[in-house]
């Protein structure tokens, strides 16, 4: 492995799966703690009618936390580390888009709830300050799709103790391992 | 290949959160409700009813920040004021204004950067997101479940926190609530008392 790549992954890579990832956990404890006060705040987005599809607020609030949590522990932890970029960005734009939303409707007075009753950086009040930092994480979620976790990510030992190149370099001539491989 | 493996990782990520957060609703105490959403529509409230508004029999002594009605401002603009149409269901300005004197517990369900620049005198700081905190748990066991109880925000069809407040002390066996149908700002406009102290906050 290059010097080069070490100084990404200590530099660039790790810090920015600590960060995104201690933010969505951070933000992820925050709503578990009190589930019904997110609950209140999905249905104050007025995305959907709480008569109709109050179900679907109430799965949403006991889901999303949680995902958040398990996306940002694989993400600090740098397992999985794709699917957990992908899933956080997944969640930003879905945040951007209902942000969005209430700001350009102006029936809508919501809160943010994004960390509970904590205002991080922003009111509580929705507004464009909410949108640019989601905005703003969006950026090291595209690094880290482009670049990967970096050497010191979990997904890296296990790439190398699994990788076809190196089962055949450990596999002996004519084991099915090595044939499987050249194979592909 | 690592595209496929990447989808599959979002949705394992997905479905894991999705049991996690069956087995948090398995073992949660209370169950999460949504509680009503604010009526847009108004309907002024003939003088009358204010006859309807008992005197709470457990009540706190708000003589401090207490002003007479004979203090107030006077006149037909001032009238209007307490008697603006709220959404159904919801107290008047003038209704409200009676409780305050008759002792009711007041709180305030609005942000708490909007409680710490004015609130309603001895109005106290809860809402749904505060209510399972320290701070939210102290405030409710100084009210009486059984104690007249007014919730304010910022009044008419923006007034969701109060209702979120109100279901939520429900749960808790409050039983006499009612939610004031203007907002904070009437009620100061009008001149009635308010309080930039929060420690006066709690009754």
């Amino acid at each position: 492995m290059s010097a080069k790549r070490w100084v990404e992954s200590i530099l660039l890579q790790f810090p920015m799966r600590i960060a995104l990832g201690g933010v969505f956990i951070f933000a992820a404890f925050t709503k578990i703690s009190n589930i019904q006060a997110f609950a209140f705040a999905i249905k104050g987005f007025k995305i959907l009618d709480p008569d109709k599809h109050g179900h679907l607020i109430i799965s949403a609030a006991y889901t999303m936390p949680w995902v958040e949590m398990i996306a940002g522990v694989l993400l600090v932890l740098g397992l999985w580390t794709r699917a957990a970029t992908v899933t956080i960005g997944l969640m930003l734009v879905f945040f951007i888009a209902a942000l969005l939303h209430v700001i350009f409707d102006p029936t809508i007075d919501a809160d943010c709830s994004c960390f509970g009753d904590i205002q991080f950086k922003c009111d509580a009040a929705v507004g464009w300050c909410q949108v640019i930092r989601d905005v703003i994480m969006l950026i090291p979620v595209g690094y880290l799709l482009w670049r990967g976790g970096g050497i010191l990510a979990l997904d890296t030992l296990r790439e190398r103790n699994c990788t076809p190149k190196d089962a055949i370099q450990d596999a002996k001539p004519g084991s099915p391992v090595a044939e499987d491989s050249f194979r592909g | 290949m690592k595209c496929v493996q990447t989808i599959a990782g979002v949705l394992a990520i997905v479905g894991l959160g999705y049991i996690a957060g069956v087995g948090h609703s398995l073992v949660r105490e209370l169950p999460v409700i949504l509680g009503a959403s604010a009526s847009t529509s108004t309907q002024p409230v003939p003088e009358d009813d204010i006859s309807e508004v008992d005197a709470p029999d457990l009540q706190p002594d708000p003589t401090p920040a207490q002003v007479d009605d004979s203090e107030l401002p006077m006149g037909g603009d001032f009238d209007a004021r307490l008697d603006a149409a709220v959404p159904d269901g919801m107290l008047t300005l003038r209704q409200a204004h009676q409780m305050w004197i008759d002792g009711a517990y007041f709180i305030d369900s609005r942000l708490q950067s909007e409680y710490d620049e004015g609130h309603i005198s001895l109005a106290a700081y809860l809402t749904a997101a505060t209510m399972f905190t320290d701070e939210g748990e102290a405030e409710m066991q100084s009210i009486p479940p059984d104690a007249q109880v007014v919730i304010y925000c910022l009044g008419g069809d923006e007034c969701d926190a109060s209702l979120n407040t109100k279901a939520i002390l429900e749960q808790f066996g409050y039983t006499d609530l009612s939610i004031m149908g203007v907002g904070y700002d009437e009620w100061a406009a009008a001149g009635l008392p308010t309080s930039l102290n929060e420690e006066e906050g709690s009754p």
